[in-house]
């Protein structure tokens, strides 16, 4: 079977900063200098998505060679990290997109670094996104590329099934699921409820660094990802600052009194405050 | 700018988002509909007017394509805002329509302001709900706001303009099933008592049932009790990845105060915790806090509020 | 795990963690527990992963990898109480015997369904007069034409009634004062009988009992020579044992550490205490003691130092396991009279804590083996 002929998920990953070694100073500032990278949480669940819809058609990690999940992100330099975790996952191949203008990106930027690099990729008939990645979980991405690429998209997927090129969807929206179903090529972007990652045993992580990994550069996609002033690389947004989170509370806490006494205390309060 | 667009195919949601539009004192605020029904269902938005854009289709997402050419037009003479309810539906629509302007987005945003030079200033939440982002976006852009963020907007409002859209006709609607919701519907809840793991006893919850029925709240709790122990419905979680409520009072009890769950409970108007920890993360997030054994605060809160 | 991973090593340690932390293996694990018994889905499930004995050679069912990245999946797994850390630490004892003194031809009868996890293996050597008082064993091997006819009895072996294939260990001949031959006994074997099941003291329903041989004919093959090999190996079995002891001992910090600074006293916290805090930073710095050791000696072990790696393996477990214990006293102690009730974790594991300090050996006989190391002749090993 020709390269050529070889149909391909893309599964869009994102290499994120863990949530859980983030500190929020006293003085509300951000300190994530202890944060370790990891392949998002719910895009795990896309890649875990990608992979089933693939296998139930018959294609196989390594053995088939008429379809196959291949893996992409884009970030800055420090992205090639991500692979093998990422491949450890099933995917048979690993593409990246790195430079420094990942470090300003916004939505727009890295839907645009994506789209480019899904054009780039031969014979590539369905993506697979997250909802949104753990970090920011803006939830625009796969829109965004679906537009980009004037693509149909699916998005809220609860569980979906591909035979040939027709992709069958179930989405869960606040009030009903819907049944949907589109001819391919698509985005598609998936919830985690149902979608479970498997968890890399040593075969798949072993195997993972020998899978045949790519760097997409200028060549291939139009432009160059380290250039912060080229303009499909420039944000649509200006003066961004974090903060930590802080809880603008009263903070009246009783200790030491009878229950009695500081359930009254406290319900006397609330009746003050109109809640009750 | 001087008109702001607002669409959401919840009509109390799109009534907040004039809401939330009127408050950049614009000229005008227009609220989009896709067919003849959700026009009228508008009828007291509150809007300055309802622009009716008509496309057939059984899914408004679909109408993302042919919205962000009609909104192109728009916005190439004043380039402005488009505000849409963050629902499965809106977040669909609200994102393809900022991909085909290729122009900035915001979403589930804490709050929005407009600031100089034609740009819009947004807050919202990120890393779970620890860290908060402050952007700015000129316009124009598209923002999304969560329901029950802001107040609704009331008042007559009535057709100003139609048009005609072509949706996207890739996509194909097969069939629909409605989501049966069991129990009080908690994001309309004006007060919510949350059962948290500190509770030993699955029996143990009718000592939150007792104080919830004295003061009229529902039932919620932490992931934990739903999804591990499985002692109350996934309906009624609380949290990142659940539901998120802004009651009026939300009395946490028995509980740690994990992060991920204070994002579902945070935007309560007063918040109230029982926990023997006095150490407890929850504590820190309370307007008010009692330190004790919850079989012994729980029912003396009850009584109390009788 | 040792302080010094690779990222290929740290990716691999990840795996573990997210493995045993799924939502599919979490549910799992309750289920078997409310079940009882061997738990043979979470060793099929481990053994899927490629966990078992990833130290052995692909070509014996394992991942060719070293014993720091072995060592830090066993130890990720104790962490996260994944329920067949012991049976493993049971079977990898017999495996050992098995690559260090098996032929090629006995090697690749066994090696490959043990080590991939098919198989399950135990090392029975305990005789009911002692494990090393070889002299009272009432064991006997007596050979014949093609093969061997064994009677006796083993005693508190960790897997004897599941394992498939028994590593029994034979009485030291010819003068040898130290184990140099043994035999492997598949299950079915005619004659050999399951007989109790151990009650622990802290009773985990784990698979810890007696095995009764009755002229039970062991074919020639089945008879392993020491020969002039060495019995360094064992190091690397203590070991397993030893890291067990760890993450018990890490246990007993974290509960002290996350007691005593929540803990209110006069106004102030527990661990305000002087000696409370010196007590609590005592268990770290002897959790730390106990990591260097192990991951030293198993660094050794890779870059084939085997002596040197024997004697710290000795140290390790005699200091690490004792110091688990110790550990899980003090951390009970200091939970006041709350860690003597049940359900107390604190308290239970320092009971279950007394396991590891016996098995494989009581430290003070590591201590001896420490000794000797420096080429000192024990006078028990001499008579």
């Amino acid at each position: 079977m020709s390269d050529t002929a070889m149909q391909r998920y893309v599964v869009c990953y994102k290499w994120v900063l863990d949530e859980a070694d983030i500190r929020v100073l006293d003085d509300l500032k951000v300190d994530m200098t202890r944060a370790k990278g990891k392949v998002s949480d719910f895009d795990r669940s896309a890649i875990e998505a990608a992979m089933r819809a693939a296998e139930a058609q018959g294609a196989g990690e390594s053995q088939d060679k008429a379809l196959e999940v291949h893996a992409l992100t884009f970030g800055d330099a420090e992205v090639t990290r991500s692979l093998k975790d990422a491949l450890s996952r099933g995917p048979a191949e690993g593409w990246t997109i790195a430079g420094e203008a990942a470090k300003t990106a916004d939505g727009r930027v890295s839907a645009q670094a994506l789209a480019a690099g899904i054009k780039a990729i031969p014979n590539v008939s369905c993506v697979f996104a997250a909802e949104g990645a753990s970090d920011t979980y803006a939830r625009q991405i796969p829109s965004r590329i679906a537009a980009i690429l004037d693509w149909p998209l699916i998005s809220s997927v609860l569980t979906l099934k591909i035979e040939g090129d027709e992709l069958i969807a179930t989405r869960k929206l606040e009030d009903c699921l819907q049944n949907v179903r589109v001819t391919l090529p698509a985005v598609v972007s998936v919830l985690p409820e149902d979608y479970e990652p498997r968890t890399p045993g040593l075969k798949a992580v072993m195997a993972a660094g020998r899978k045949p990994t790519h760097e997409l550069g200028s060549a291939e996609l139009g432009f160059d990802p380290n250039d912060v002033a080229s303009p499909m690389l420039s944000p649509k947004r200006l003066n961004v600052s974090q903060i930590g989170y802080a809880a603008a509370r009263k903070n009246i806490i009783h200790k030491g009194l009878s229950a009695d006494e500081a359930a009254q205390s406290v319900a006397s309060a609330l009746r003050k405050e109109g809640v009750v | 700018m001087d008109t702001a667009y607002v669409y959401s195919e919840k009509p109390v949601l799109a009534a907040q988002l004039v809401g939330l539009a009127k408050s950049f004192e614009v000229k005008e605020v227009l609220a989009i509909a896709f067919d003849d029904e959700s026009s009228a269902a508008l009828s007291n938005c509150g809007a300055d007017g309802i622009i009716e854009l008509s496309g057939d289709s059984a899914m408004p997402e679909n109408n993302a394509r042919s919205l962000a050419s009609w909104l192109s037009d728009a916005f190439a003479v004043d380039p402005g805002l488009l505000i849409v309810g963050a629902t499965s539906i809106g977040r669909d629509l609200s994102a393809r329509v900022a991909g085909y302007l290729d122009c900035g987005f915001s979403g589930d945003i804490i709050s929005a302001e407009l600031a100089e030079d034609d740009a819009i200033s947004t807050t919202r939440s990120e890393y779970g709900g620890a860290v908060v982002l402050a952007e700015t976006l000129p316009l124009p852009a598209v923002i999304t706001v969560p329901a029950g963020r802001f107040d609704a907007a009331s008042g007559a409002a009535s057709i100003i303009d139609k048009g005609t859209l072509e949706p996207d006709t890739r996509i194909e609607v097969t069939g629909t099933t409605p989501i049966v919701k069991e129990g009080i519907d908690l994001s309309r809840a004006k007060a919510i008592v949350g059962v948290g793991m500190g509770f030993s006893a699955r029996e143990d919850i009718a000592l939150a049932e007792d104080l919830a029925a004295v003061i009229d709240a529902g039932i919620g709790c932490t992931r934990g009790i739903a999804e591990e122990r499985h002692w109350l419905s996934t309906e009624q979680y609380l949290g990142l990845s659940g539901l998120t409520v802004a009651p009026d009072l939300y009395v946490a009890v028995g509980m740690s105060g994990q992060v991920q769950h204070l994002a579902g409970v945070r935007d309560s108007k007063v918040i109230v915790a029982i926990n023997k920890n006095e150490e407890a993360p929850i504590f820190k997030a309370a307007d008010y806090g009692i330190v004790g054994d919850l079989y012994e605060v729980l029912p003396a809160l009850t009584a109390a509020l009788k | 795990m040792s302080h010094f991973l690779n990222e290929d090593q740290q990716l691999i340690v990840n795996s573990v963690r997210e493995f045993c932390q799924s939502p599919t293996v979490q549910k799992m694990i309750q289920e078997e527990k409310a079940v009882g018994g061997f738990p043979h889905q979470s060793w099929k499930a481990a053994a899927e992963q490629g966990y078992i004995a990833a130290y052995l050679p692909e070509e014996y069912g394992g991942m060719g990898y070293d014993h720091v990245t072995y060592y830090s999946i066993f130890e990720e797994l104790c962490k996260n109480s994944y329920p067949c850390t012991g049976p493993i630490s049971g079977h990898i004892l017999g495996i050992k015997a098995i690559e260090a003194w098996g032929t090629d031809e006995q090697k690749k009868m066994f090696l490959p369904q043990l080590g991939s996890g098919e198989k399950i293996c135990c090392g029975a050597a305990t005789d009911p007069a002692g494990g090393t008082n070889f002299s009272e064993w009432g064991l006997t091997e007596e050979e014949t034409e093609d093969g061997w006819i064994l009677n006796g009895t083993k005693v508190i072996t960790t897997n004897a009634h599941n394992a498939d294939y028994k590593v029994v260990f034979g009485r030291p001949q010819n003068g040898a004062k130290w184990y140099d031959h043994f035999y492997v006994i598949p299950k079915d074997a005619k004659g050999l009988e399951t007989g109790e099941q151990e009650m622990k003291l802290v009773p985990d329903g784990s698979d810890w009992g007696t095995m009764v041989l009755k002229d039970v004919h062991v074919p020639k093959i089945c008879r392993f020579e020491r020969g002039d090999k060495d019995a360094l190996w064992l190091g690397t079995s203590y070991m397993m044992v030893a890291l067990q002891s760890l993450v018990l001992g890490e246990a007993g910090f974290m509960y002290a550490f996350g007691f005593a600074t929540q803990r209110s006293r006069r106004g102030g916290k527990l661990i305000d205490l002087q000696t409370v805090a010196h007590k609590i930073a005592d268990m770290a710095i002897r959790n730390e003691a106990g990591r260097g050791l192990i991951y030293t000696a198993a660094r050794m072990w890779d870059e084939g130092r085997k002596e040197e790696c024997s004697r710290l393996a000795s140290m390790a477990k005699a200091f690490i396991c004792e110091a688990a214990n110790k550990n899980l006293h003090d951390a009970t102690i200091i939970h006041g009279g709350i860690g003597n009730t049940m359900p107390a974790t604190v308290g239970v594991l320092w009971a279950a804590s007394l396991q590891l300090e016996l098995a494989e050996f009581p430290c003070d006989m590591h201590r001896d083996f420490v000794i000797e190391s420096y080429g000192v002749d024990l006078d028990w090993k001499t008579r």
